[in-house]
C-alpha cells in the first residue's frame, strides 16, 4: 500500500475524489521493476545520476565528486560490491575496554561521550563501504538512549556489535543485543527477575526488534519476559550473565511453543516465524529503499533472507544490484538525515580542519543528537527529519558553512580542481547541482543558477581563480543547498 | 549538559541580537482574538493513572501496589474515595474554584499495550487498523481545506517541539507547525537565497520535493507573524523553571500576542515508569502540575482565560498490580482539562479495581473519543454531524464545559485567510557569525 491509498484510508473514510487543487496527483505508480539484477539499458543507463544514488543510499552522507567518478567506472555490479569491502575495524578510544568504577567521574564521563560522538563522526566519514550506514541502521533498530544508558563505555559496547554484525547474522545479532549492558540497562533487562517480572524488554523485543504488533499476544510478551529472566550486569558493566536463581526455570508457552526456554530460546521461536522475516524486510526497505511500502518486493525480500538464514549481505546486495532499486522514480524519493546532510556538506565542500565536537552539536540542533535518539523506537526518518522548526536550521546552515569558520575550512582549490571546466560558468553550475542534487534542474532554474554565480560580470569575463569569484561560488553554493532538491536523498 | 536548541542558540550568540533584529511593526498588535484555543498536553510514556488520581480508599489499591501506592495520609483529597497525588498539590485551588474537570476511566475497546500504537490511536482519535491523520488534523482540514494554497492569517497549528506528529497530520499534509522559538524561527528564516522553482516530477521524488517546497513557505510566511505575536505580549506571572512551563509561557504569550492560531500542544515524556517508580514520577506530576498552574492564572492576568482550555493525554494508565519497582503498560486512566469554560468536577467513573481483563488492566468507562466529541461540539462548536465524521462514529458527548459566559454558537470560527504583503525586507542574518562568536569563548 503506499502513501496516497493510505491517506485515503484515513480514517474518515472521505475518499480523495472530487478533493480540489493538485492538477494530477496522481496515484504512485508501482514499481514494475522487481529485485532482478538492473542492468544498464539506454533508457535506464549506468550514469553519474544512478551511482550518486547508490552511494547516497548505502553510505553515510552523499558522496563528492570524485567518488562519483569511480563508482561510474566499477559499472552497477562491481559498484555494489565494493559497498561490502570493509576497511580494517576502526582504532578504539583508549577507554572503550577499562572497566567501570562506580561512583561515576562525571567529568570524565562526559569527555568521553563528546570523544566517542567525535570517534563515529570521524569514522562514518571516512569509510567509504556500507558499514557504517548498516552501524547506524543497526542503532536506530536496536535502540539504546545514551541519556538513559549515561555510560559511553556502554555505548561503545553496543556500537561494535553493530559493527561486528554489519550485514551479517541478524539471529546471533538479535541474541547478542539482548545480552549486551547497555540493552539490559535500557530496557530494564537486569531488573527482570523470576521474582518480579519486567515486561519491558519483552514487549520491545517482540513489537520493535523482530516481529512487529499484531503477531503475538500479551501472554506471549509475558511469557518471553519469564524466560527472559536473571540477567545481571557484571560490576565493571563491561559484561552480563544468567543469574541461575533469578531465572524462572519453569515452563513457558510462547508462540505456541512449551519448554524451559531462556532468552536465547525465544529468539530462536521468534526467527522461526514468517513475520519476523517480512518485518525486518520492511524494516531494511524502508531504509535503504524507500518509506513507501511495497508489499510485494518485501515479501520477496523476506523470502530470501529465510533462504540466507537471516545472513544480512546477500540480501541487501540482491537489494542494491536490483533493477528495483535502481528505478527513476526512487532516486531522490527520501529525505536527508542531519547526518547525511553534514557528511555530504563535508565531503562536498573538500572540508579541511573540521571541528568535530562542533558537528556533533549542530547535529542535535538540527534533530539528531548522536546516540540519543528520541525512544525505543528510534528516529522515525523520512519526512520526520523536516519541520517548521528544523528546516530554517538547515537553511541557515547553508548560509553559514560557505564561509571559513571553526566548524570547518572548505578547500576552494581543491573544490575548482575536481571540476572539468570551472572556466566555464555554465558547467561550473551544471556539474555542481548534478553531483550535489538528485533531481534535474530546467533551464531557467540553471539561468537563475548562473545569475547568482556571476552577480554583475559578464560571462566572458568568468574567471574561477581570481579572488573576488570565490565569494560569486559561495553564494552561488549558499543558493543551490537552499534549493529544496538539496534535501533530497 | 543537554545540548538542545535553546543552549546551541545561546551559544551561537543569538539569543543576544533580539533587539537589533526586532522587526519594525507597522501597527500595534490587534486585540486578542475571541476565538476558542484547545492547548493539548501529553503526557508521553503512559501516566500512571491509578497514582495521579488516587483511589485512597480501597484496600485493593493498597494490596496490589505494595511497592508503588502513596499512603493515605500523603493523598490530598478530592472527595471521599479518590484524591490527588501530592505531586499535584498546585491543583487544588483550580478544583475547588471549579476549574478542573477530571474524566475518570478514560480508554478504548481492545486496549493496545504498544506506546507507538496506543499513542497513535490517541493522536489519530481512532481505532482502525491504519492510522494515517489525526483528529485535530482532520478537524482543521475540513475547515481550511484549501489549506495551504490558501493560508490563514496565522497558522492553524502551533506544536511547541521540534517536529510535526499526527496528531495534526491531514490526509493530504500536515495542518500545523512545530515551532519551539520563535525567535530563531525568525532568524533562520531571513536572507535565503531562492531561485525559480524546476517544477516537481510526477512521482514519489516529486512529492517529497513539493512537501520540502511547501515547508519552507510555512516556515517563512508565518515566522515574522509568531515572531510579532511573542514579542507583542509578555507573561504576567513567573513559571517554574521547567521546560514544559517555558513551552506554556511561550503558549501564553502568543494567545496575548493576539496570533490567531486555534491549537497547540506540548508534551512532557518519561511516564514510563517500569522501575523506581516512587522516585521518578512524583517529579514529573509536579512539572506538569507547576506548569498548568502557572499557565492557568497567567491566562487569569492577561485576560484572555475566557479564551482558553487545556486538555491532557497519555497514551495509556499502568497496571494495577505493580512490578516490585514500578508498573507495566495498563489501559483506562484519567484525563483533565482546565480552564474557566471547563465544567469543574468528576466525569466518567473509576473502574472497578476487583474487575480487571486477563492482563490485569483496568476497563475502561469512558471511550477518549467522547471527550473528543465534547471538545469538538462544545469547545470548537463544530455540529454533531461533523464530530461524528471527524471521529467516524458517534460519540456521546459528556458535560465538560459550562454553558454560560462566552460561548461558541454553532458555526466554528474560521479565520479570514492571509494578507500577502511583501515580506519584510531583512538583512541575512551572518550564520557564520552566529554559530562562532560564541564557540570560541571557552
Amino acid at each position: 500500500m503506499d502513501r496516497r491509498e493510505l491517506l485515503t484510508l484515513a480514517v474518515t473514510g472521505r475518499k480523495q475524489a472530487g478533493r480540489r487543487r493538485d492538477p494530477a496527483p496522481s496515484p504512485h505508480q508501482k514499481i514494475s521493476a522487481g529485485l532482478e539484477p538492473y542492468r544498464p539499458t539506454t533508457q535506464q543507463p549506468w550514469n553519474r545520476r544512478r551511482a550518486a544514488h547508490l552511494l547516497r543510499r548505502a553510505r553515510l552522507g552523499p558522496p563528492r565528486r570524485s567518488e562519483i567518478d569511480r563508482f561510474m567506472k566499477l559499472g552497477p555490479a562491481e559498484a555494489v560490491a565494493e559497498l561490502f569491502r570493509f576497511p580494517p575495524s576502526p582504532v578504539l578510544p583508549a577507554w572503550a575496554d577499562e572497566p567501570v568504577e562506580l561512583p561515576l567521574d562525571f567529568e570524565a564521563e562526559y569527555r568521553m561521550r563528546q570523544e566517542l560522538v567525535t570517534w563515529w563522526l570521524r569514522q562514518a566519514y571516512v569509510d567509504g563501504s556500507i558499514r557504517e550506514r548498516l552501524v547506524f541502521f543497526w542503532s536506530n533498530h536496536f535502540v539504546v538512549e545514551m541519556e538513559k544508558v549515561f555510560v559511553a563505555r556502554l555505548i561503545l559496547s553496543i556500537n561494535r556489535l553493530f559493527r561486528d554484525a554489519a550485514a551479517g547474522d541478524i539471529r546471533d545479532l538479535t541474541k547478542r543485543v539482548g545480552q549486551n549492558p547497555a540493552m539490559l540497562i535500557y530496557l530494564d533487562g537486569n531488573l527482570n527477575t523470576k521474582y518480579g517480572i519486567n515486561e519491558n524488554y519483552a514487549r520491545e523485543l517482540l513489537e520493535l526488534f523482530t516481529m512487529g504488533r499484531s503477531h503475538y499476544t500479551q501472554t506471549d510478551v509475558t511469557e518471553a519476559a519469564r524466560a527472559l529472566t536473571g540477567w545481571r550486569i557484571n560490576p565493571t558493566l563491561l559484561g552480563a550473565y544468567r543469574h541461575p536463581l533469578l531465572h524462572d526455570n519453569g515452563q513457558k508457552t510462547f508462540l505456541g511453543h512449551t519448554g524451559n526456554w531462556n532468552d536465547e530460546d525465544i529468539v530462536d521461536i521468534i526467527f522461526g516465524q514468517r513475520a519476523t522475516a517480512v518485518f525486518l524486510a520492511g524494516r531494511i526497505y524502508r531504509h535503504f529503499v524507500s518509506p513507501v511500502a511495497d508489499e510485494d518486493l518485501v515479501q520477496a525480500l523476506a523470502d530470501r533472507l529465510i533462504a540466507s538464514d537471516f545472513e544480512l549481505e546477500p540480501v541487501l546486495k540482491d537489494l542494491l544490484g536490483s533493477a528495483h532499486f535502481m528505478a527513476d522514480e526512487l532516486i531522490g524519493s527520501d529525505i536527508k538525515s542531519p547526518i547525511d546532510f553534514l557528511l555530504g556538506v563535508l565531503r562536498q565542500f573538500h572540508a579541511t580542519k573540521i571541528d568535530w565536537p562542533f558537528m556533533g552539536l549542530i547535529l542535535s540542533v538540527l534533530g539528531q543528537t548522536p546516540f540519543d535518539p528520541p525512544n525505543v523506537a528510534g528516529w522515525p526518518g523520512h519526512r520526520d527529519w523536516l519541520s517548521t522548526s528544523s528546516l530554517p536550521f538547515r537553511q541557515m546552515l547553508a548560509q553559514a558553512v560557505i564561509y571559513p569558520s571553526r566548524l570547518f575550512i572548505m578547500d576552494y582549490h581543491r573544490f575548482l580542481h575536481q571540476l572539468p571546466h570551472p572556466e566555464d560558468p555554465r558547467q561550473l553550475v551544471r556539474h555542481v547541482t548534478t553531483d550535489f542534487l538528485p533531481l534535474a534542474l530546467d533551464e531557467q532554474t540553471e539561468a537563475e543558477l548562473v545569475a547568482i554565480l556571476l552577480g554583475s560580470l559578464p560571462p566572458n569575463q568568468w574567471n574561477p581563480y581570481r579572488p573576488e569569484a570565490m565569494t560569486r561560488v559561495r553564494l552561488f553554493l549558499q543558493a543551490v543547498m537552499q534549493m529544496a532538491e538539496y534535501q533530497l536523498h | 549538559m543537554k545540548l538542545d536548541r535553546r543552549w546551541f542558540l545561546k551559544l551561537s550568540g543569538m539569543a543576544t541580537l533580539s533587539g537589533g533584529c526586532r522587526p519594525a511593526w507597522g501597527s500595534p498588535p490587534p486585540a486578542a482574538a475571541p476565538s476558542p484555543v484547545l492547548v493539548i498536553l501529553e503526557m508521553l510514556g503512559g501516566n500512571d493513572g491509578l497514582n495521579t488520581v488516587i483511589p485512597y480508599s480501597e484496600a485493593t489499591y493498597y494490596d496490589q501496589r505494595p511497592t508503588v501506592a502513596v499512603a493515605e495520609d500523603e493523598v490530598r483529597p478530592l472527595d471521599d474515595r479518590l484524591g490527588l497525588h501530592p505531586g499535584l498539590v498546585a491543583w487544588e485551588p483550580l478544583w475547588s474554584g471549579s476549574e478542573m474537570a477530571v474524566v475518570l476511566g478514560v480508554g478504548y475497546p481492545d486496549p493496545d499495550l504498544s506506546h507507538f500504537r496506543s499513542t497513535d490511536i490517541w493522536r489519530g482519535g481512532s481505532t482502525a487498523p491504519v492510522i494515517a491523520t489525526g483528529w485535530l488534523g482532520r478537524y482543521l482540514e475540513t475547515l481550511y481545506p484549501d489549506y495551504p494554497d490558501v493560508r490563514p492569517e496565522a497558522p492553524l497549528a502551533i506544536e511547541v517541539k521540534s517536529a510535526d506528529t499526527l496528531l495534526l497530520r491531514g490526509q493530504n499534509q500536515g495542518m500545523g507547525m512545530a515551532v519551539n522559538d520563535p525567535e530563531a524561527l525568525y532568524q533562520l528564516t531571513s536572507g535565503w537565497l531562492t531561485v525559480h522553482q524546476t517544477p516537481a516530477p510526477a512521482g514519489r521524488a516529486g512529492d517529497e520535493l513539493v512537501f520540502v517546497r511547501s515547508l519552507a513557505e510555512t516556515s517563512s510566511v508565518y515566522a515574522e507573524k509568531i515572531y510579532s505575536a511573542f514579542t507583542a505580549a509578555v507573561n504576567a506571572v513567573s513559571y517554574p523553571a521547567t521546560p514544559l512551563a517555558t513551552e506554556l509561557s511561550m503558549v501564553a504569550r502568543l494567545i496575548a500576542g493576539g496570533l490567531a492560531t486555534p491549537v497547540y500542544s506540548v508534551l512532557l515524556s518519561g511516564f514510563d515508569t517500569h522501575v523506581e517508580q516512587s522516585q521518578v514520577h512524583p517529579g514529573l506530576l509536579r512539572t506538569v502540575a507547576g506548569a498548568v498552574a502557572a499557565f492557568l492564572a497567567d491566562l487569569d492576568a492577561l485576560g484572555i482565560a475566557d479564551q482558553v482550555v487545556l486538555m491532557t493525554m497519555s497514551e495509556f494508565g499502568r497496571r494495577v498490580r505493580d512490578n516490585g519497582s514500578g508498573t507495566d503498560h495498563g489501559t483506562a486512566a484519567p484525563l483533565f482539562l482546565f480552564g474557566r469554560n471547563v465544567r469543574g468536577g468528576f466525569c466518567g467513573a473509576q473502574p472497578d479495581l476487583r474487575d480487571l481483563d486477563d492482563a490485569g488492566n483496568m476497563i475502561h468507562v469512558v471511550d477518549f473519543r467522547q471527550v473528543y466529541a465534547s471538545v469538538l461540539q462544545q469547545w470548537f462548536g463544530a455540529t454533531p454531524a461533523l464530530a461524528a465524521e471527524i471521529l467516524a462514529g458517534d460519540f456521546p458527548p459528556l458535560p465538560l464545559f459550562v454553558t454560560t459566559g462566552k460561548k461558541n454558537s454553532g458555526a466554528p470560527t474560521r479565520m479570514p485567510p492571509m494578507r500577502r504583503q511583501p515580506t519584510s525586507r531583512r538583512e541575512p542574518a551572518d550564520g557564520l557569525e552566529l554559530i562562532t562568536r560564541r564557540h570560541r569563548v571557552p
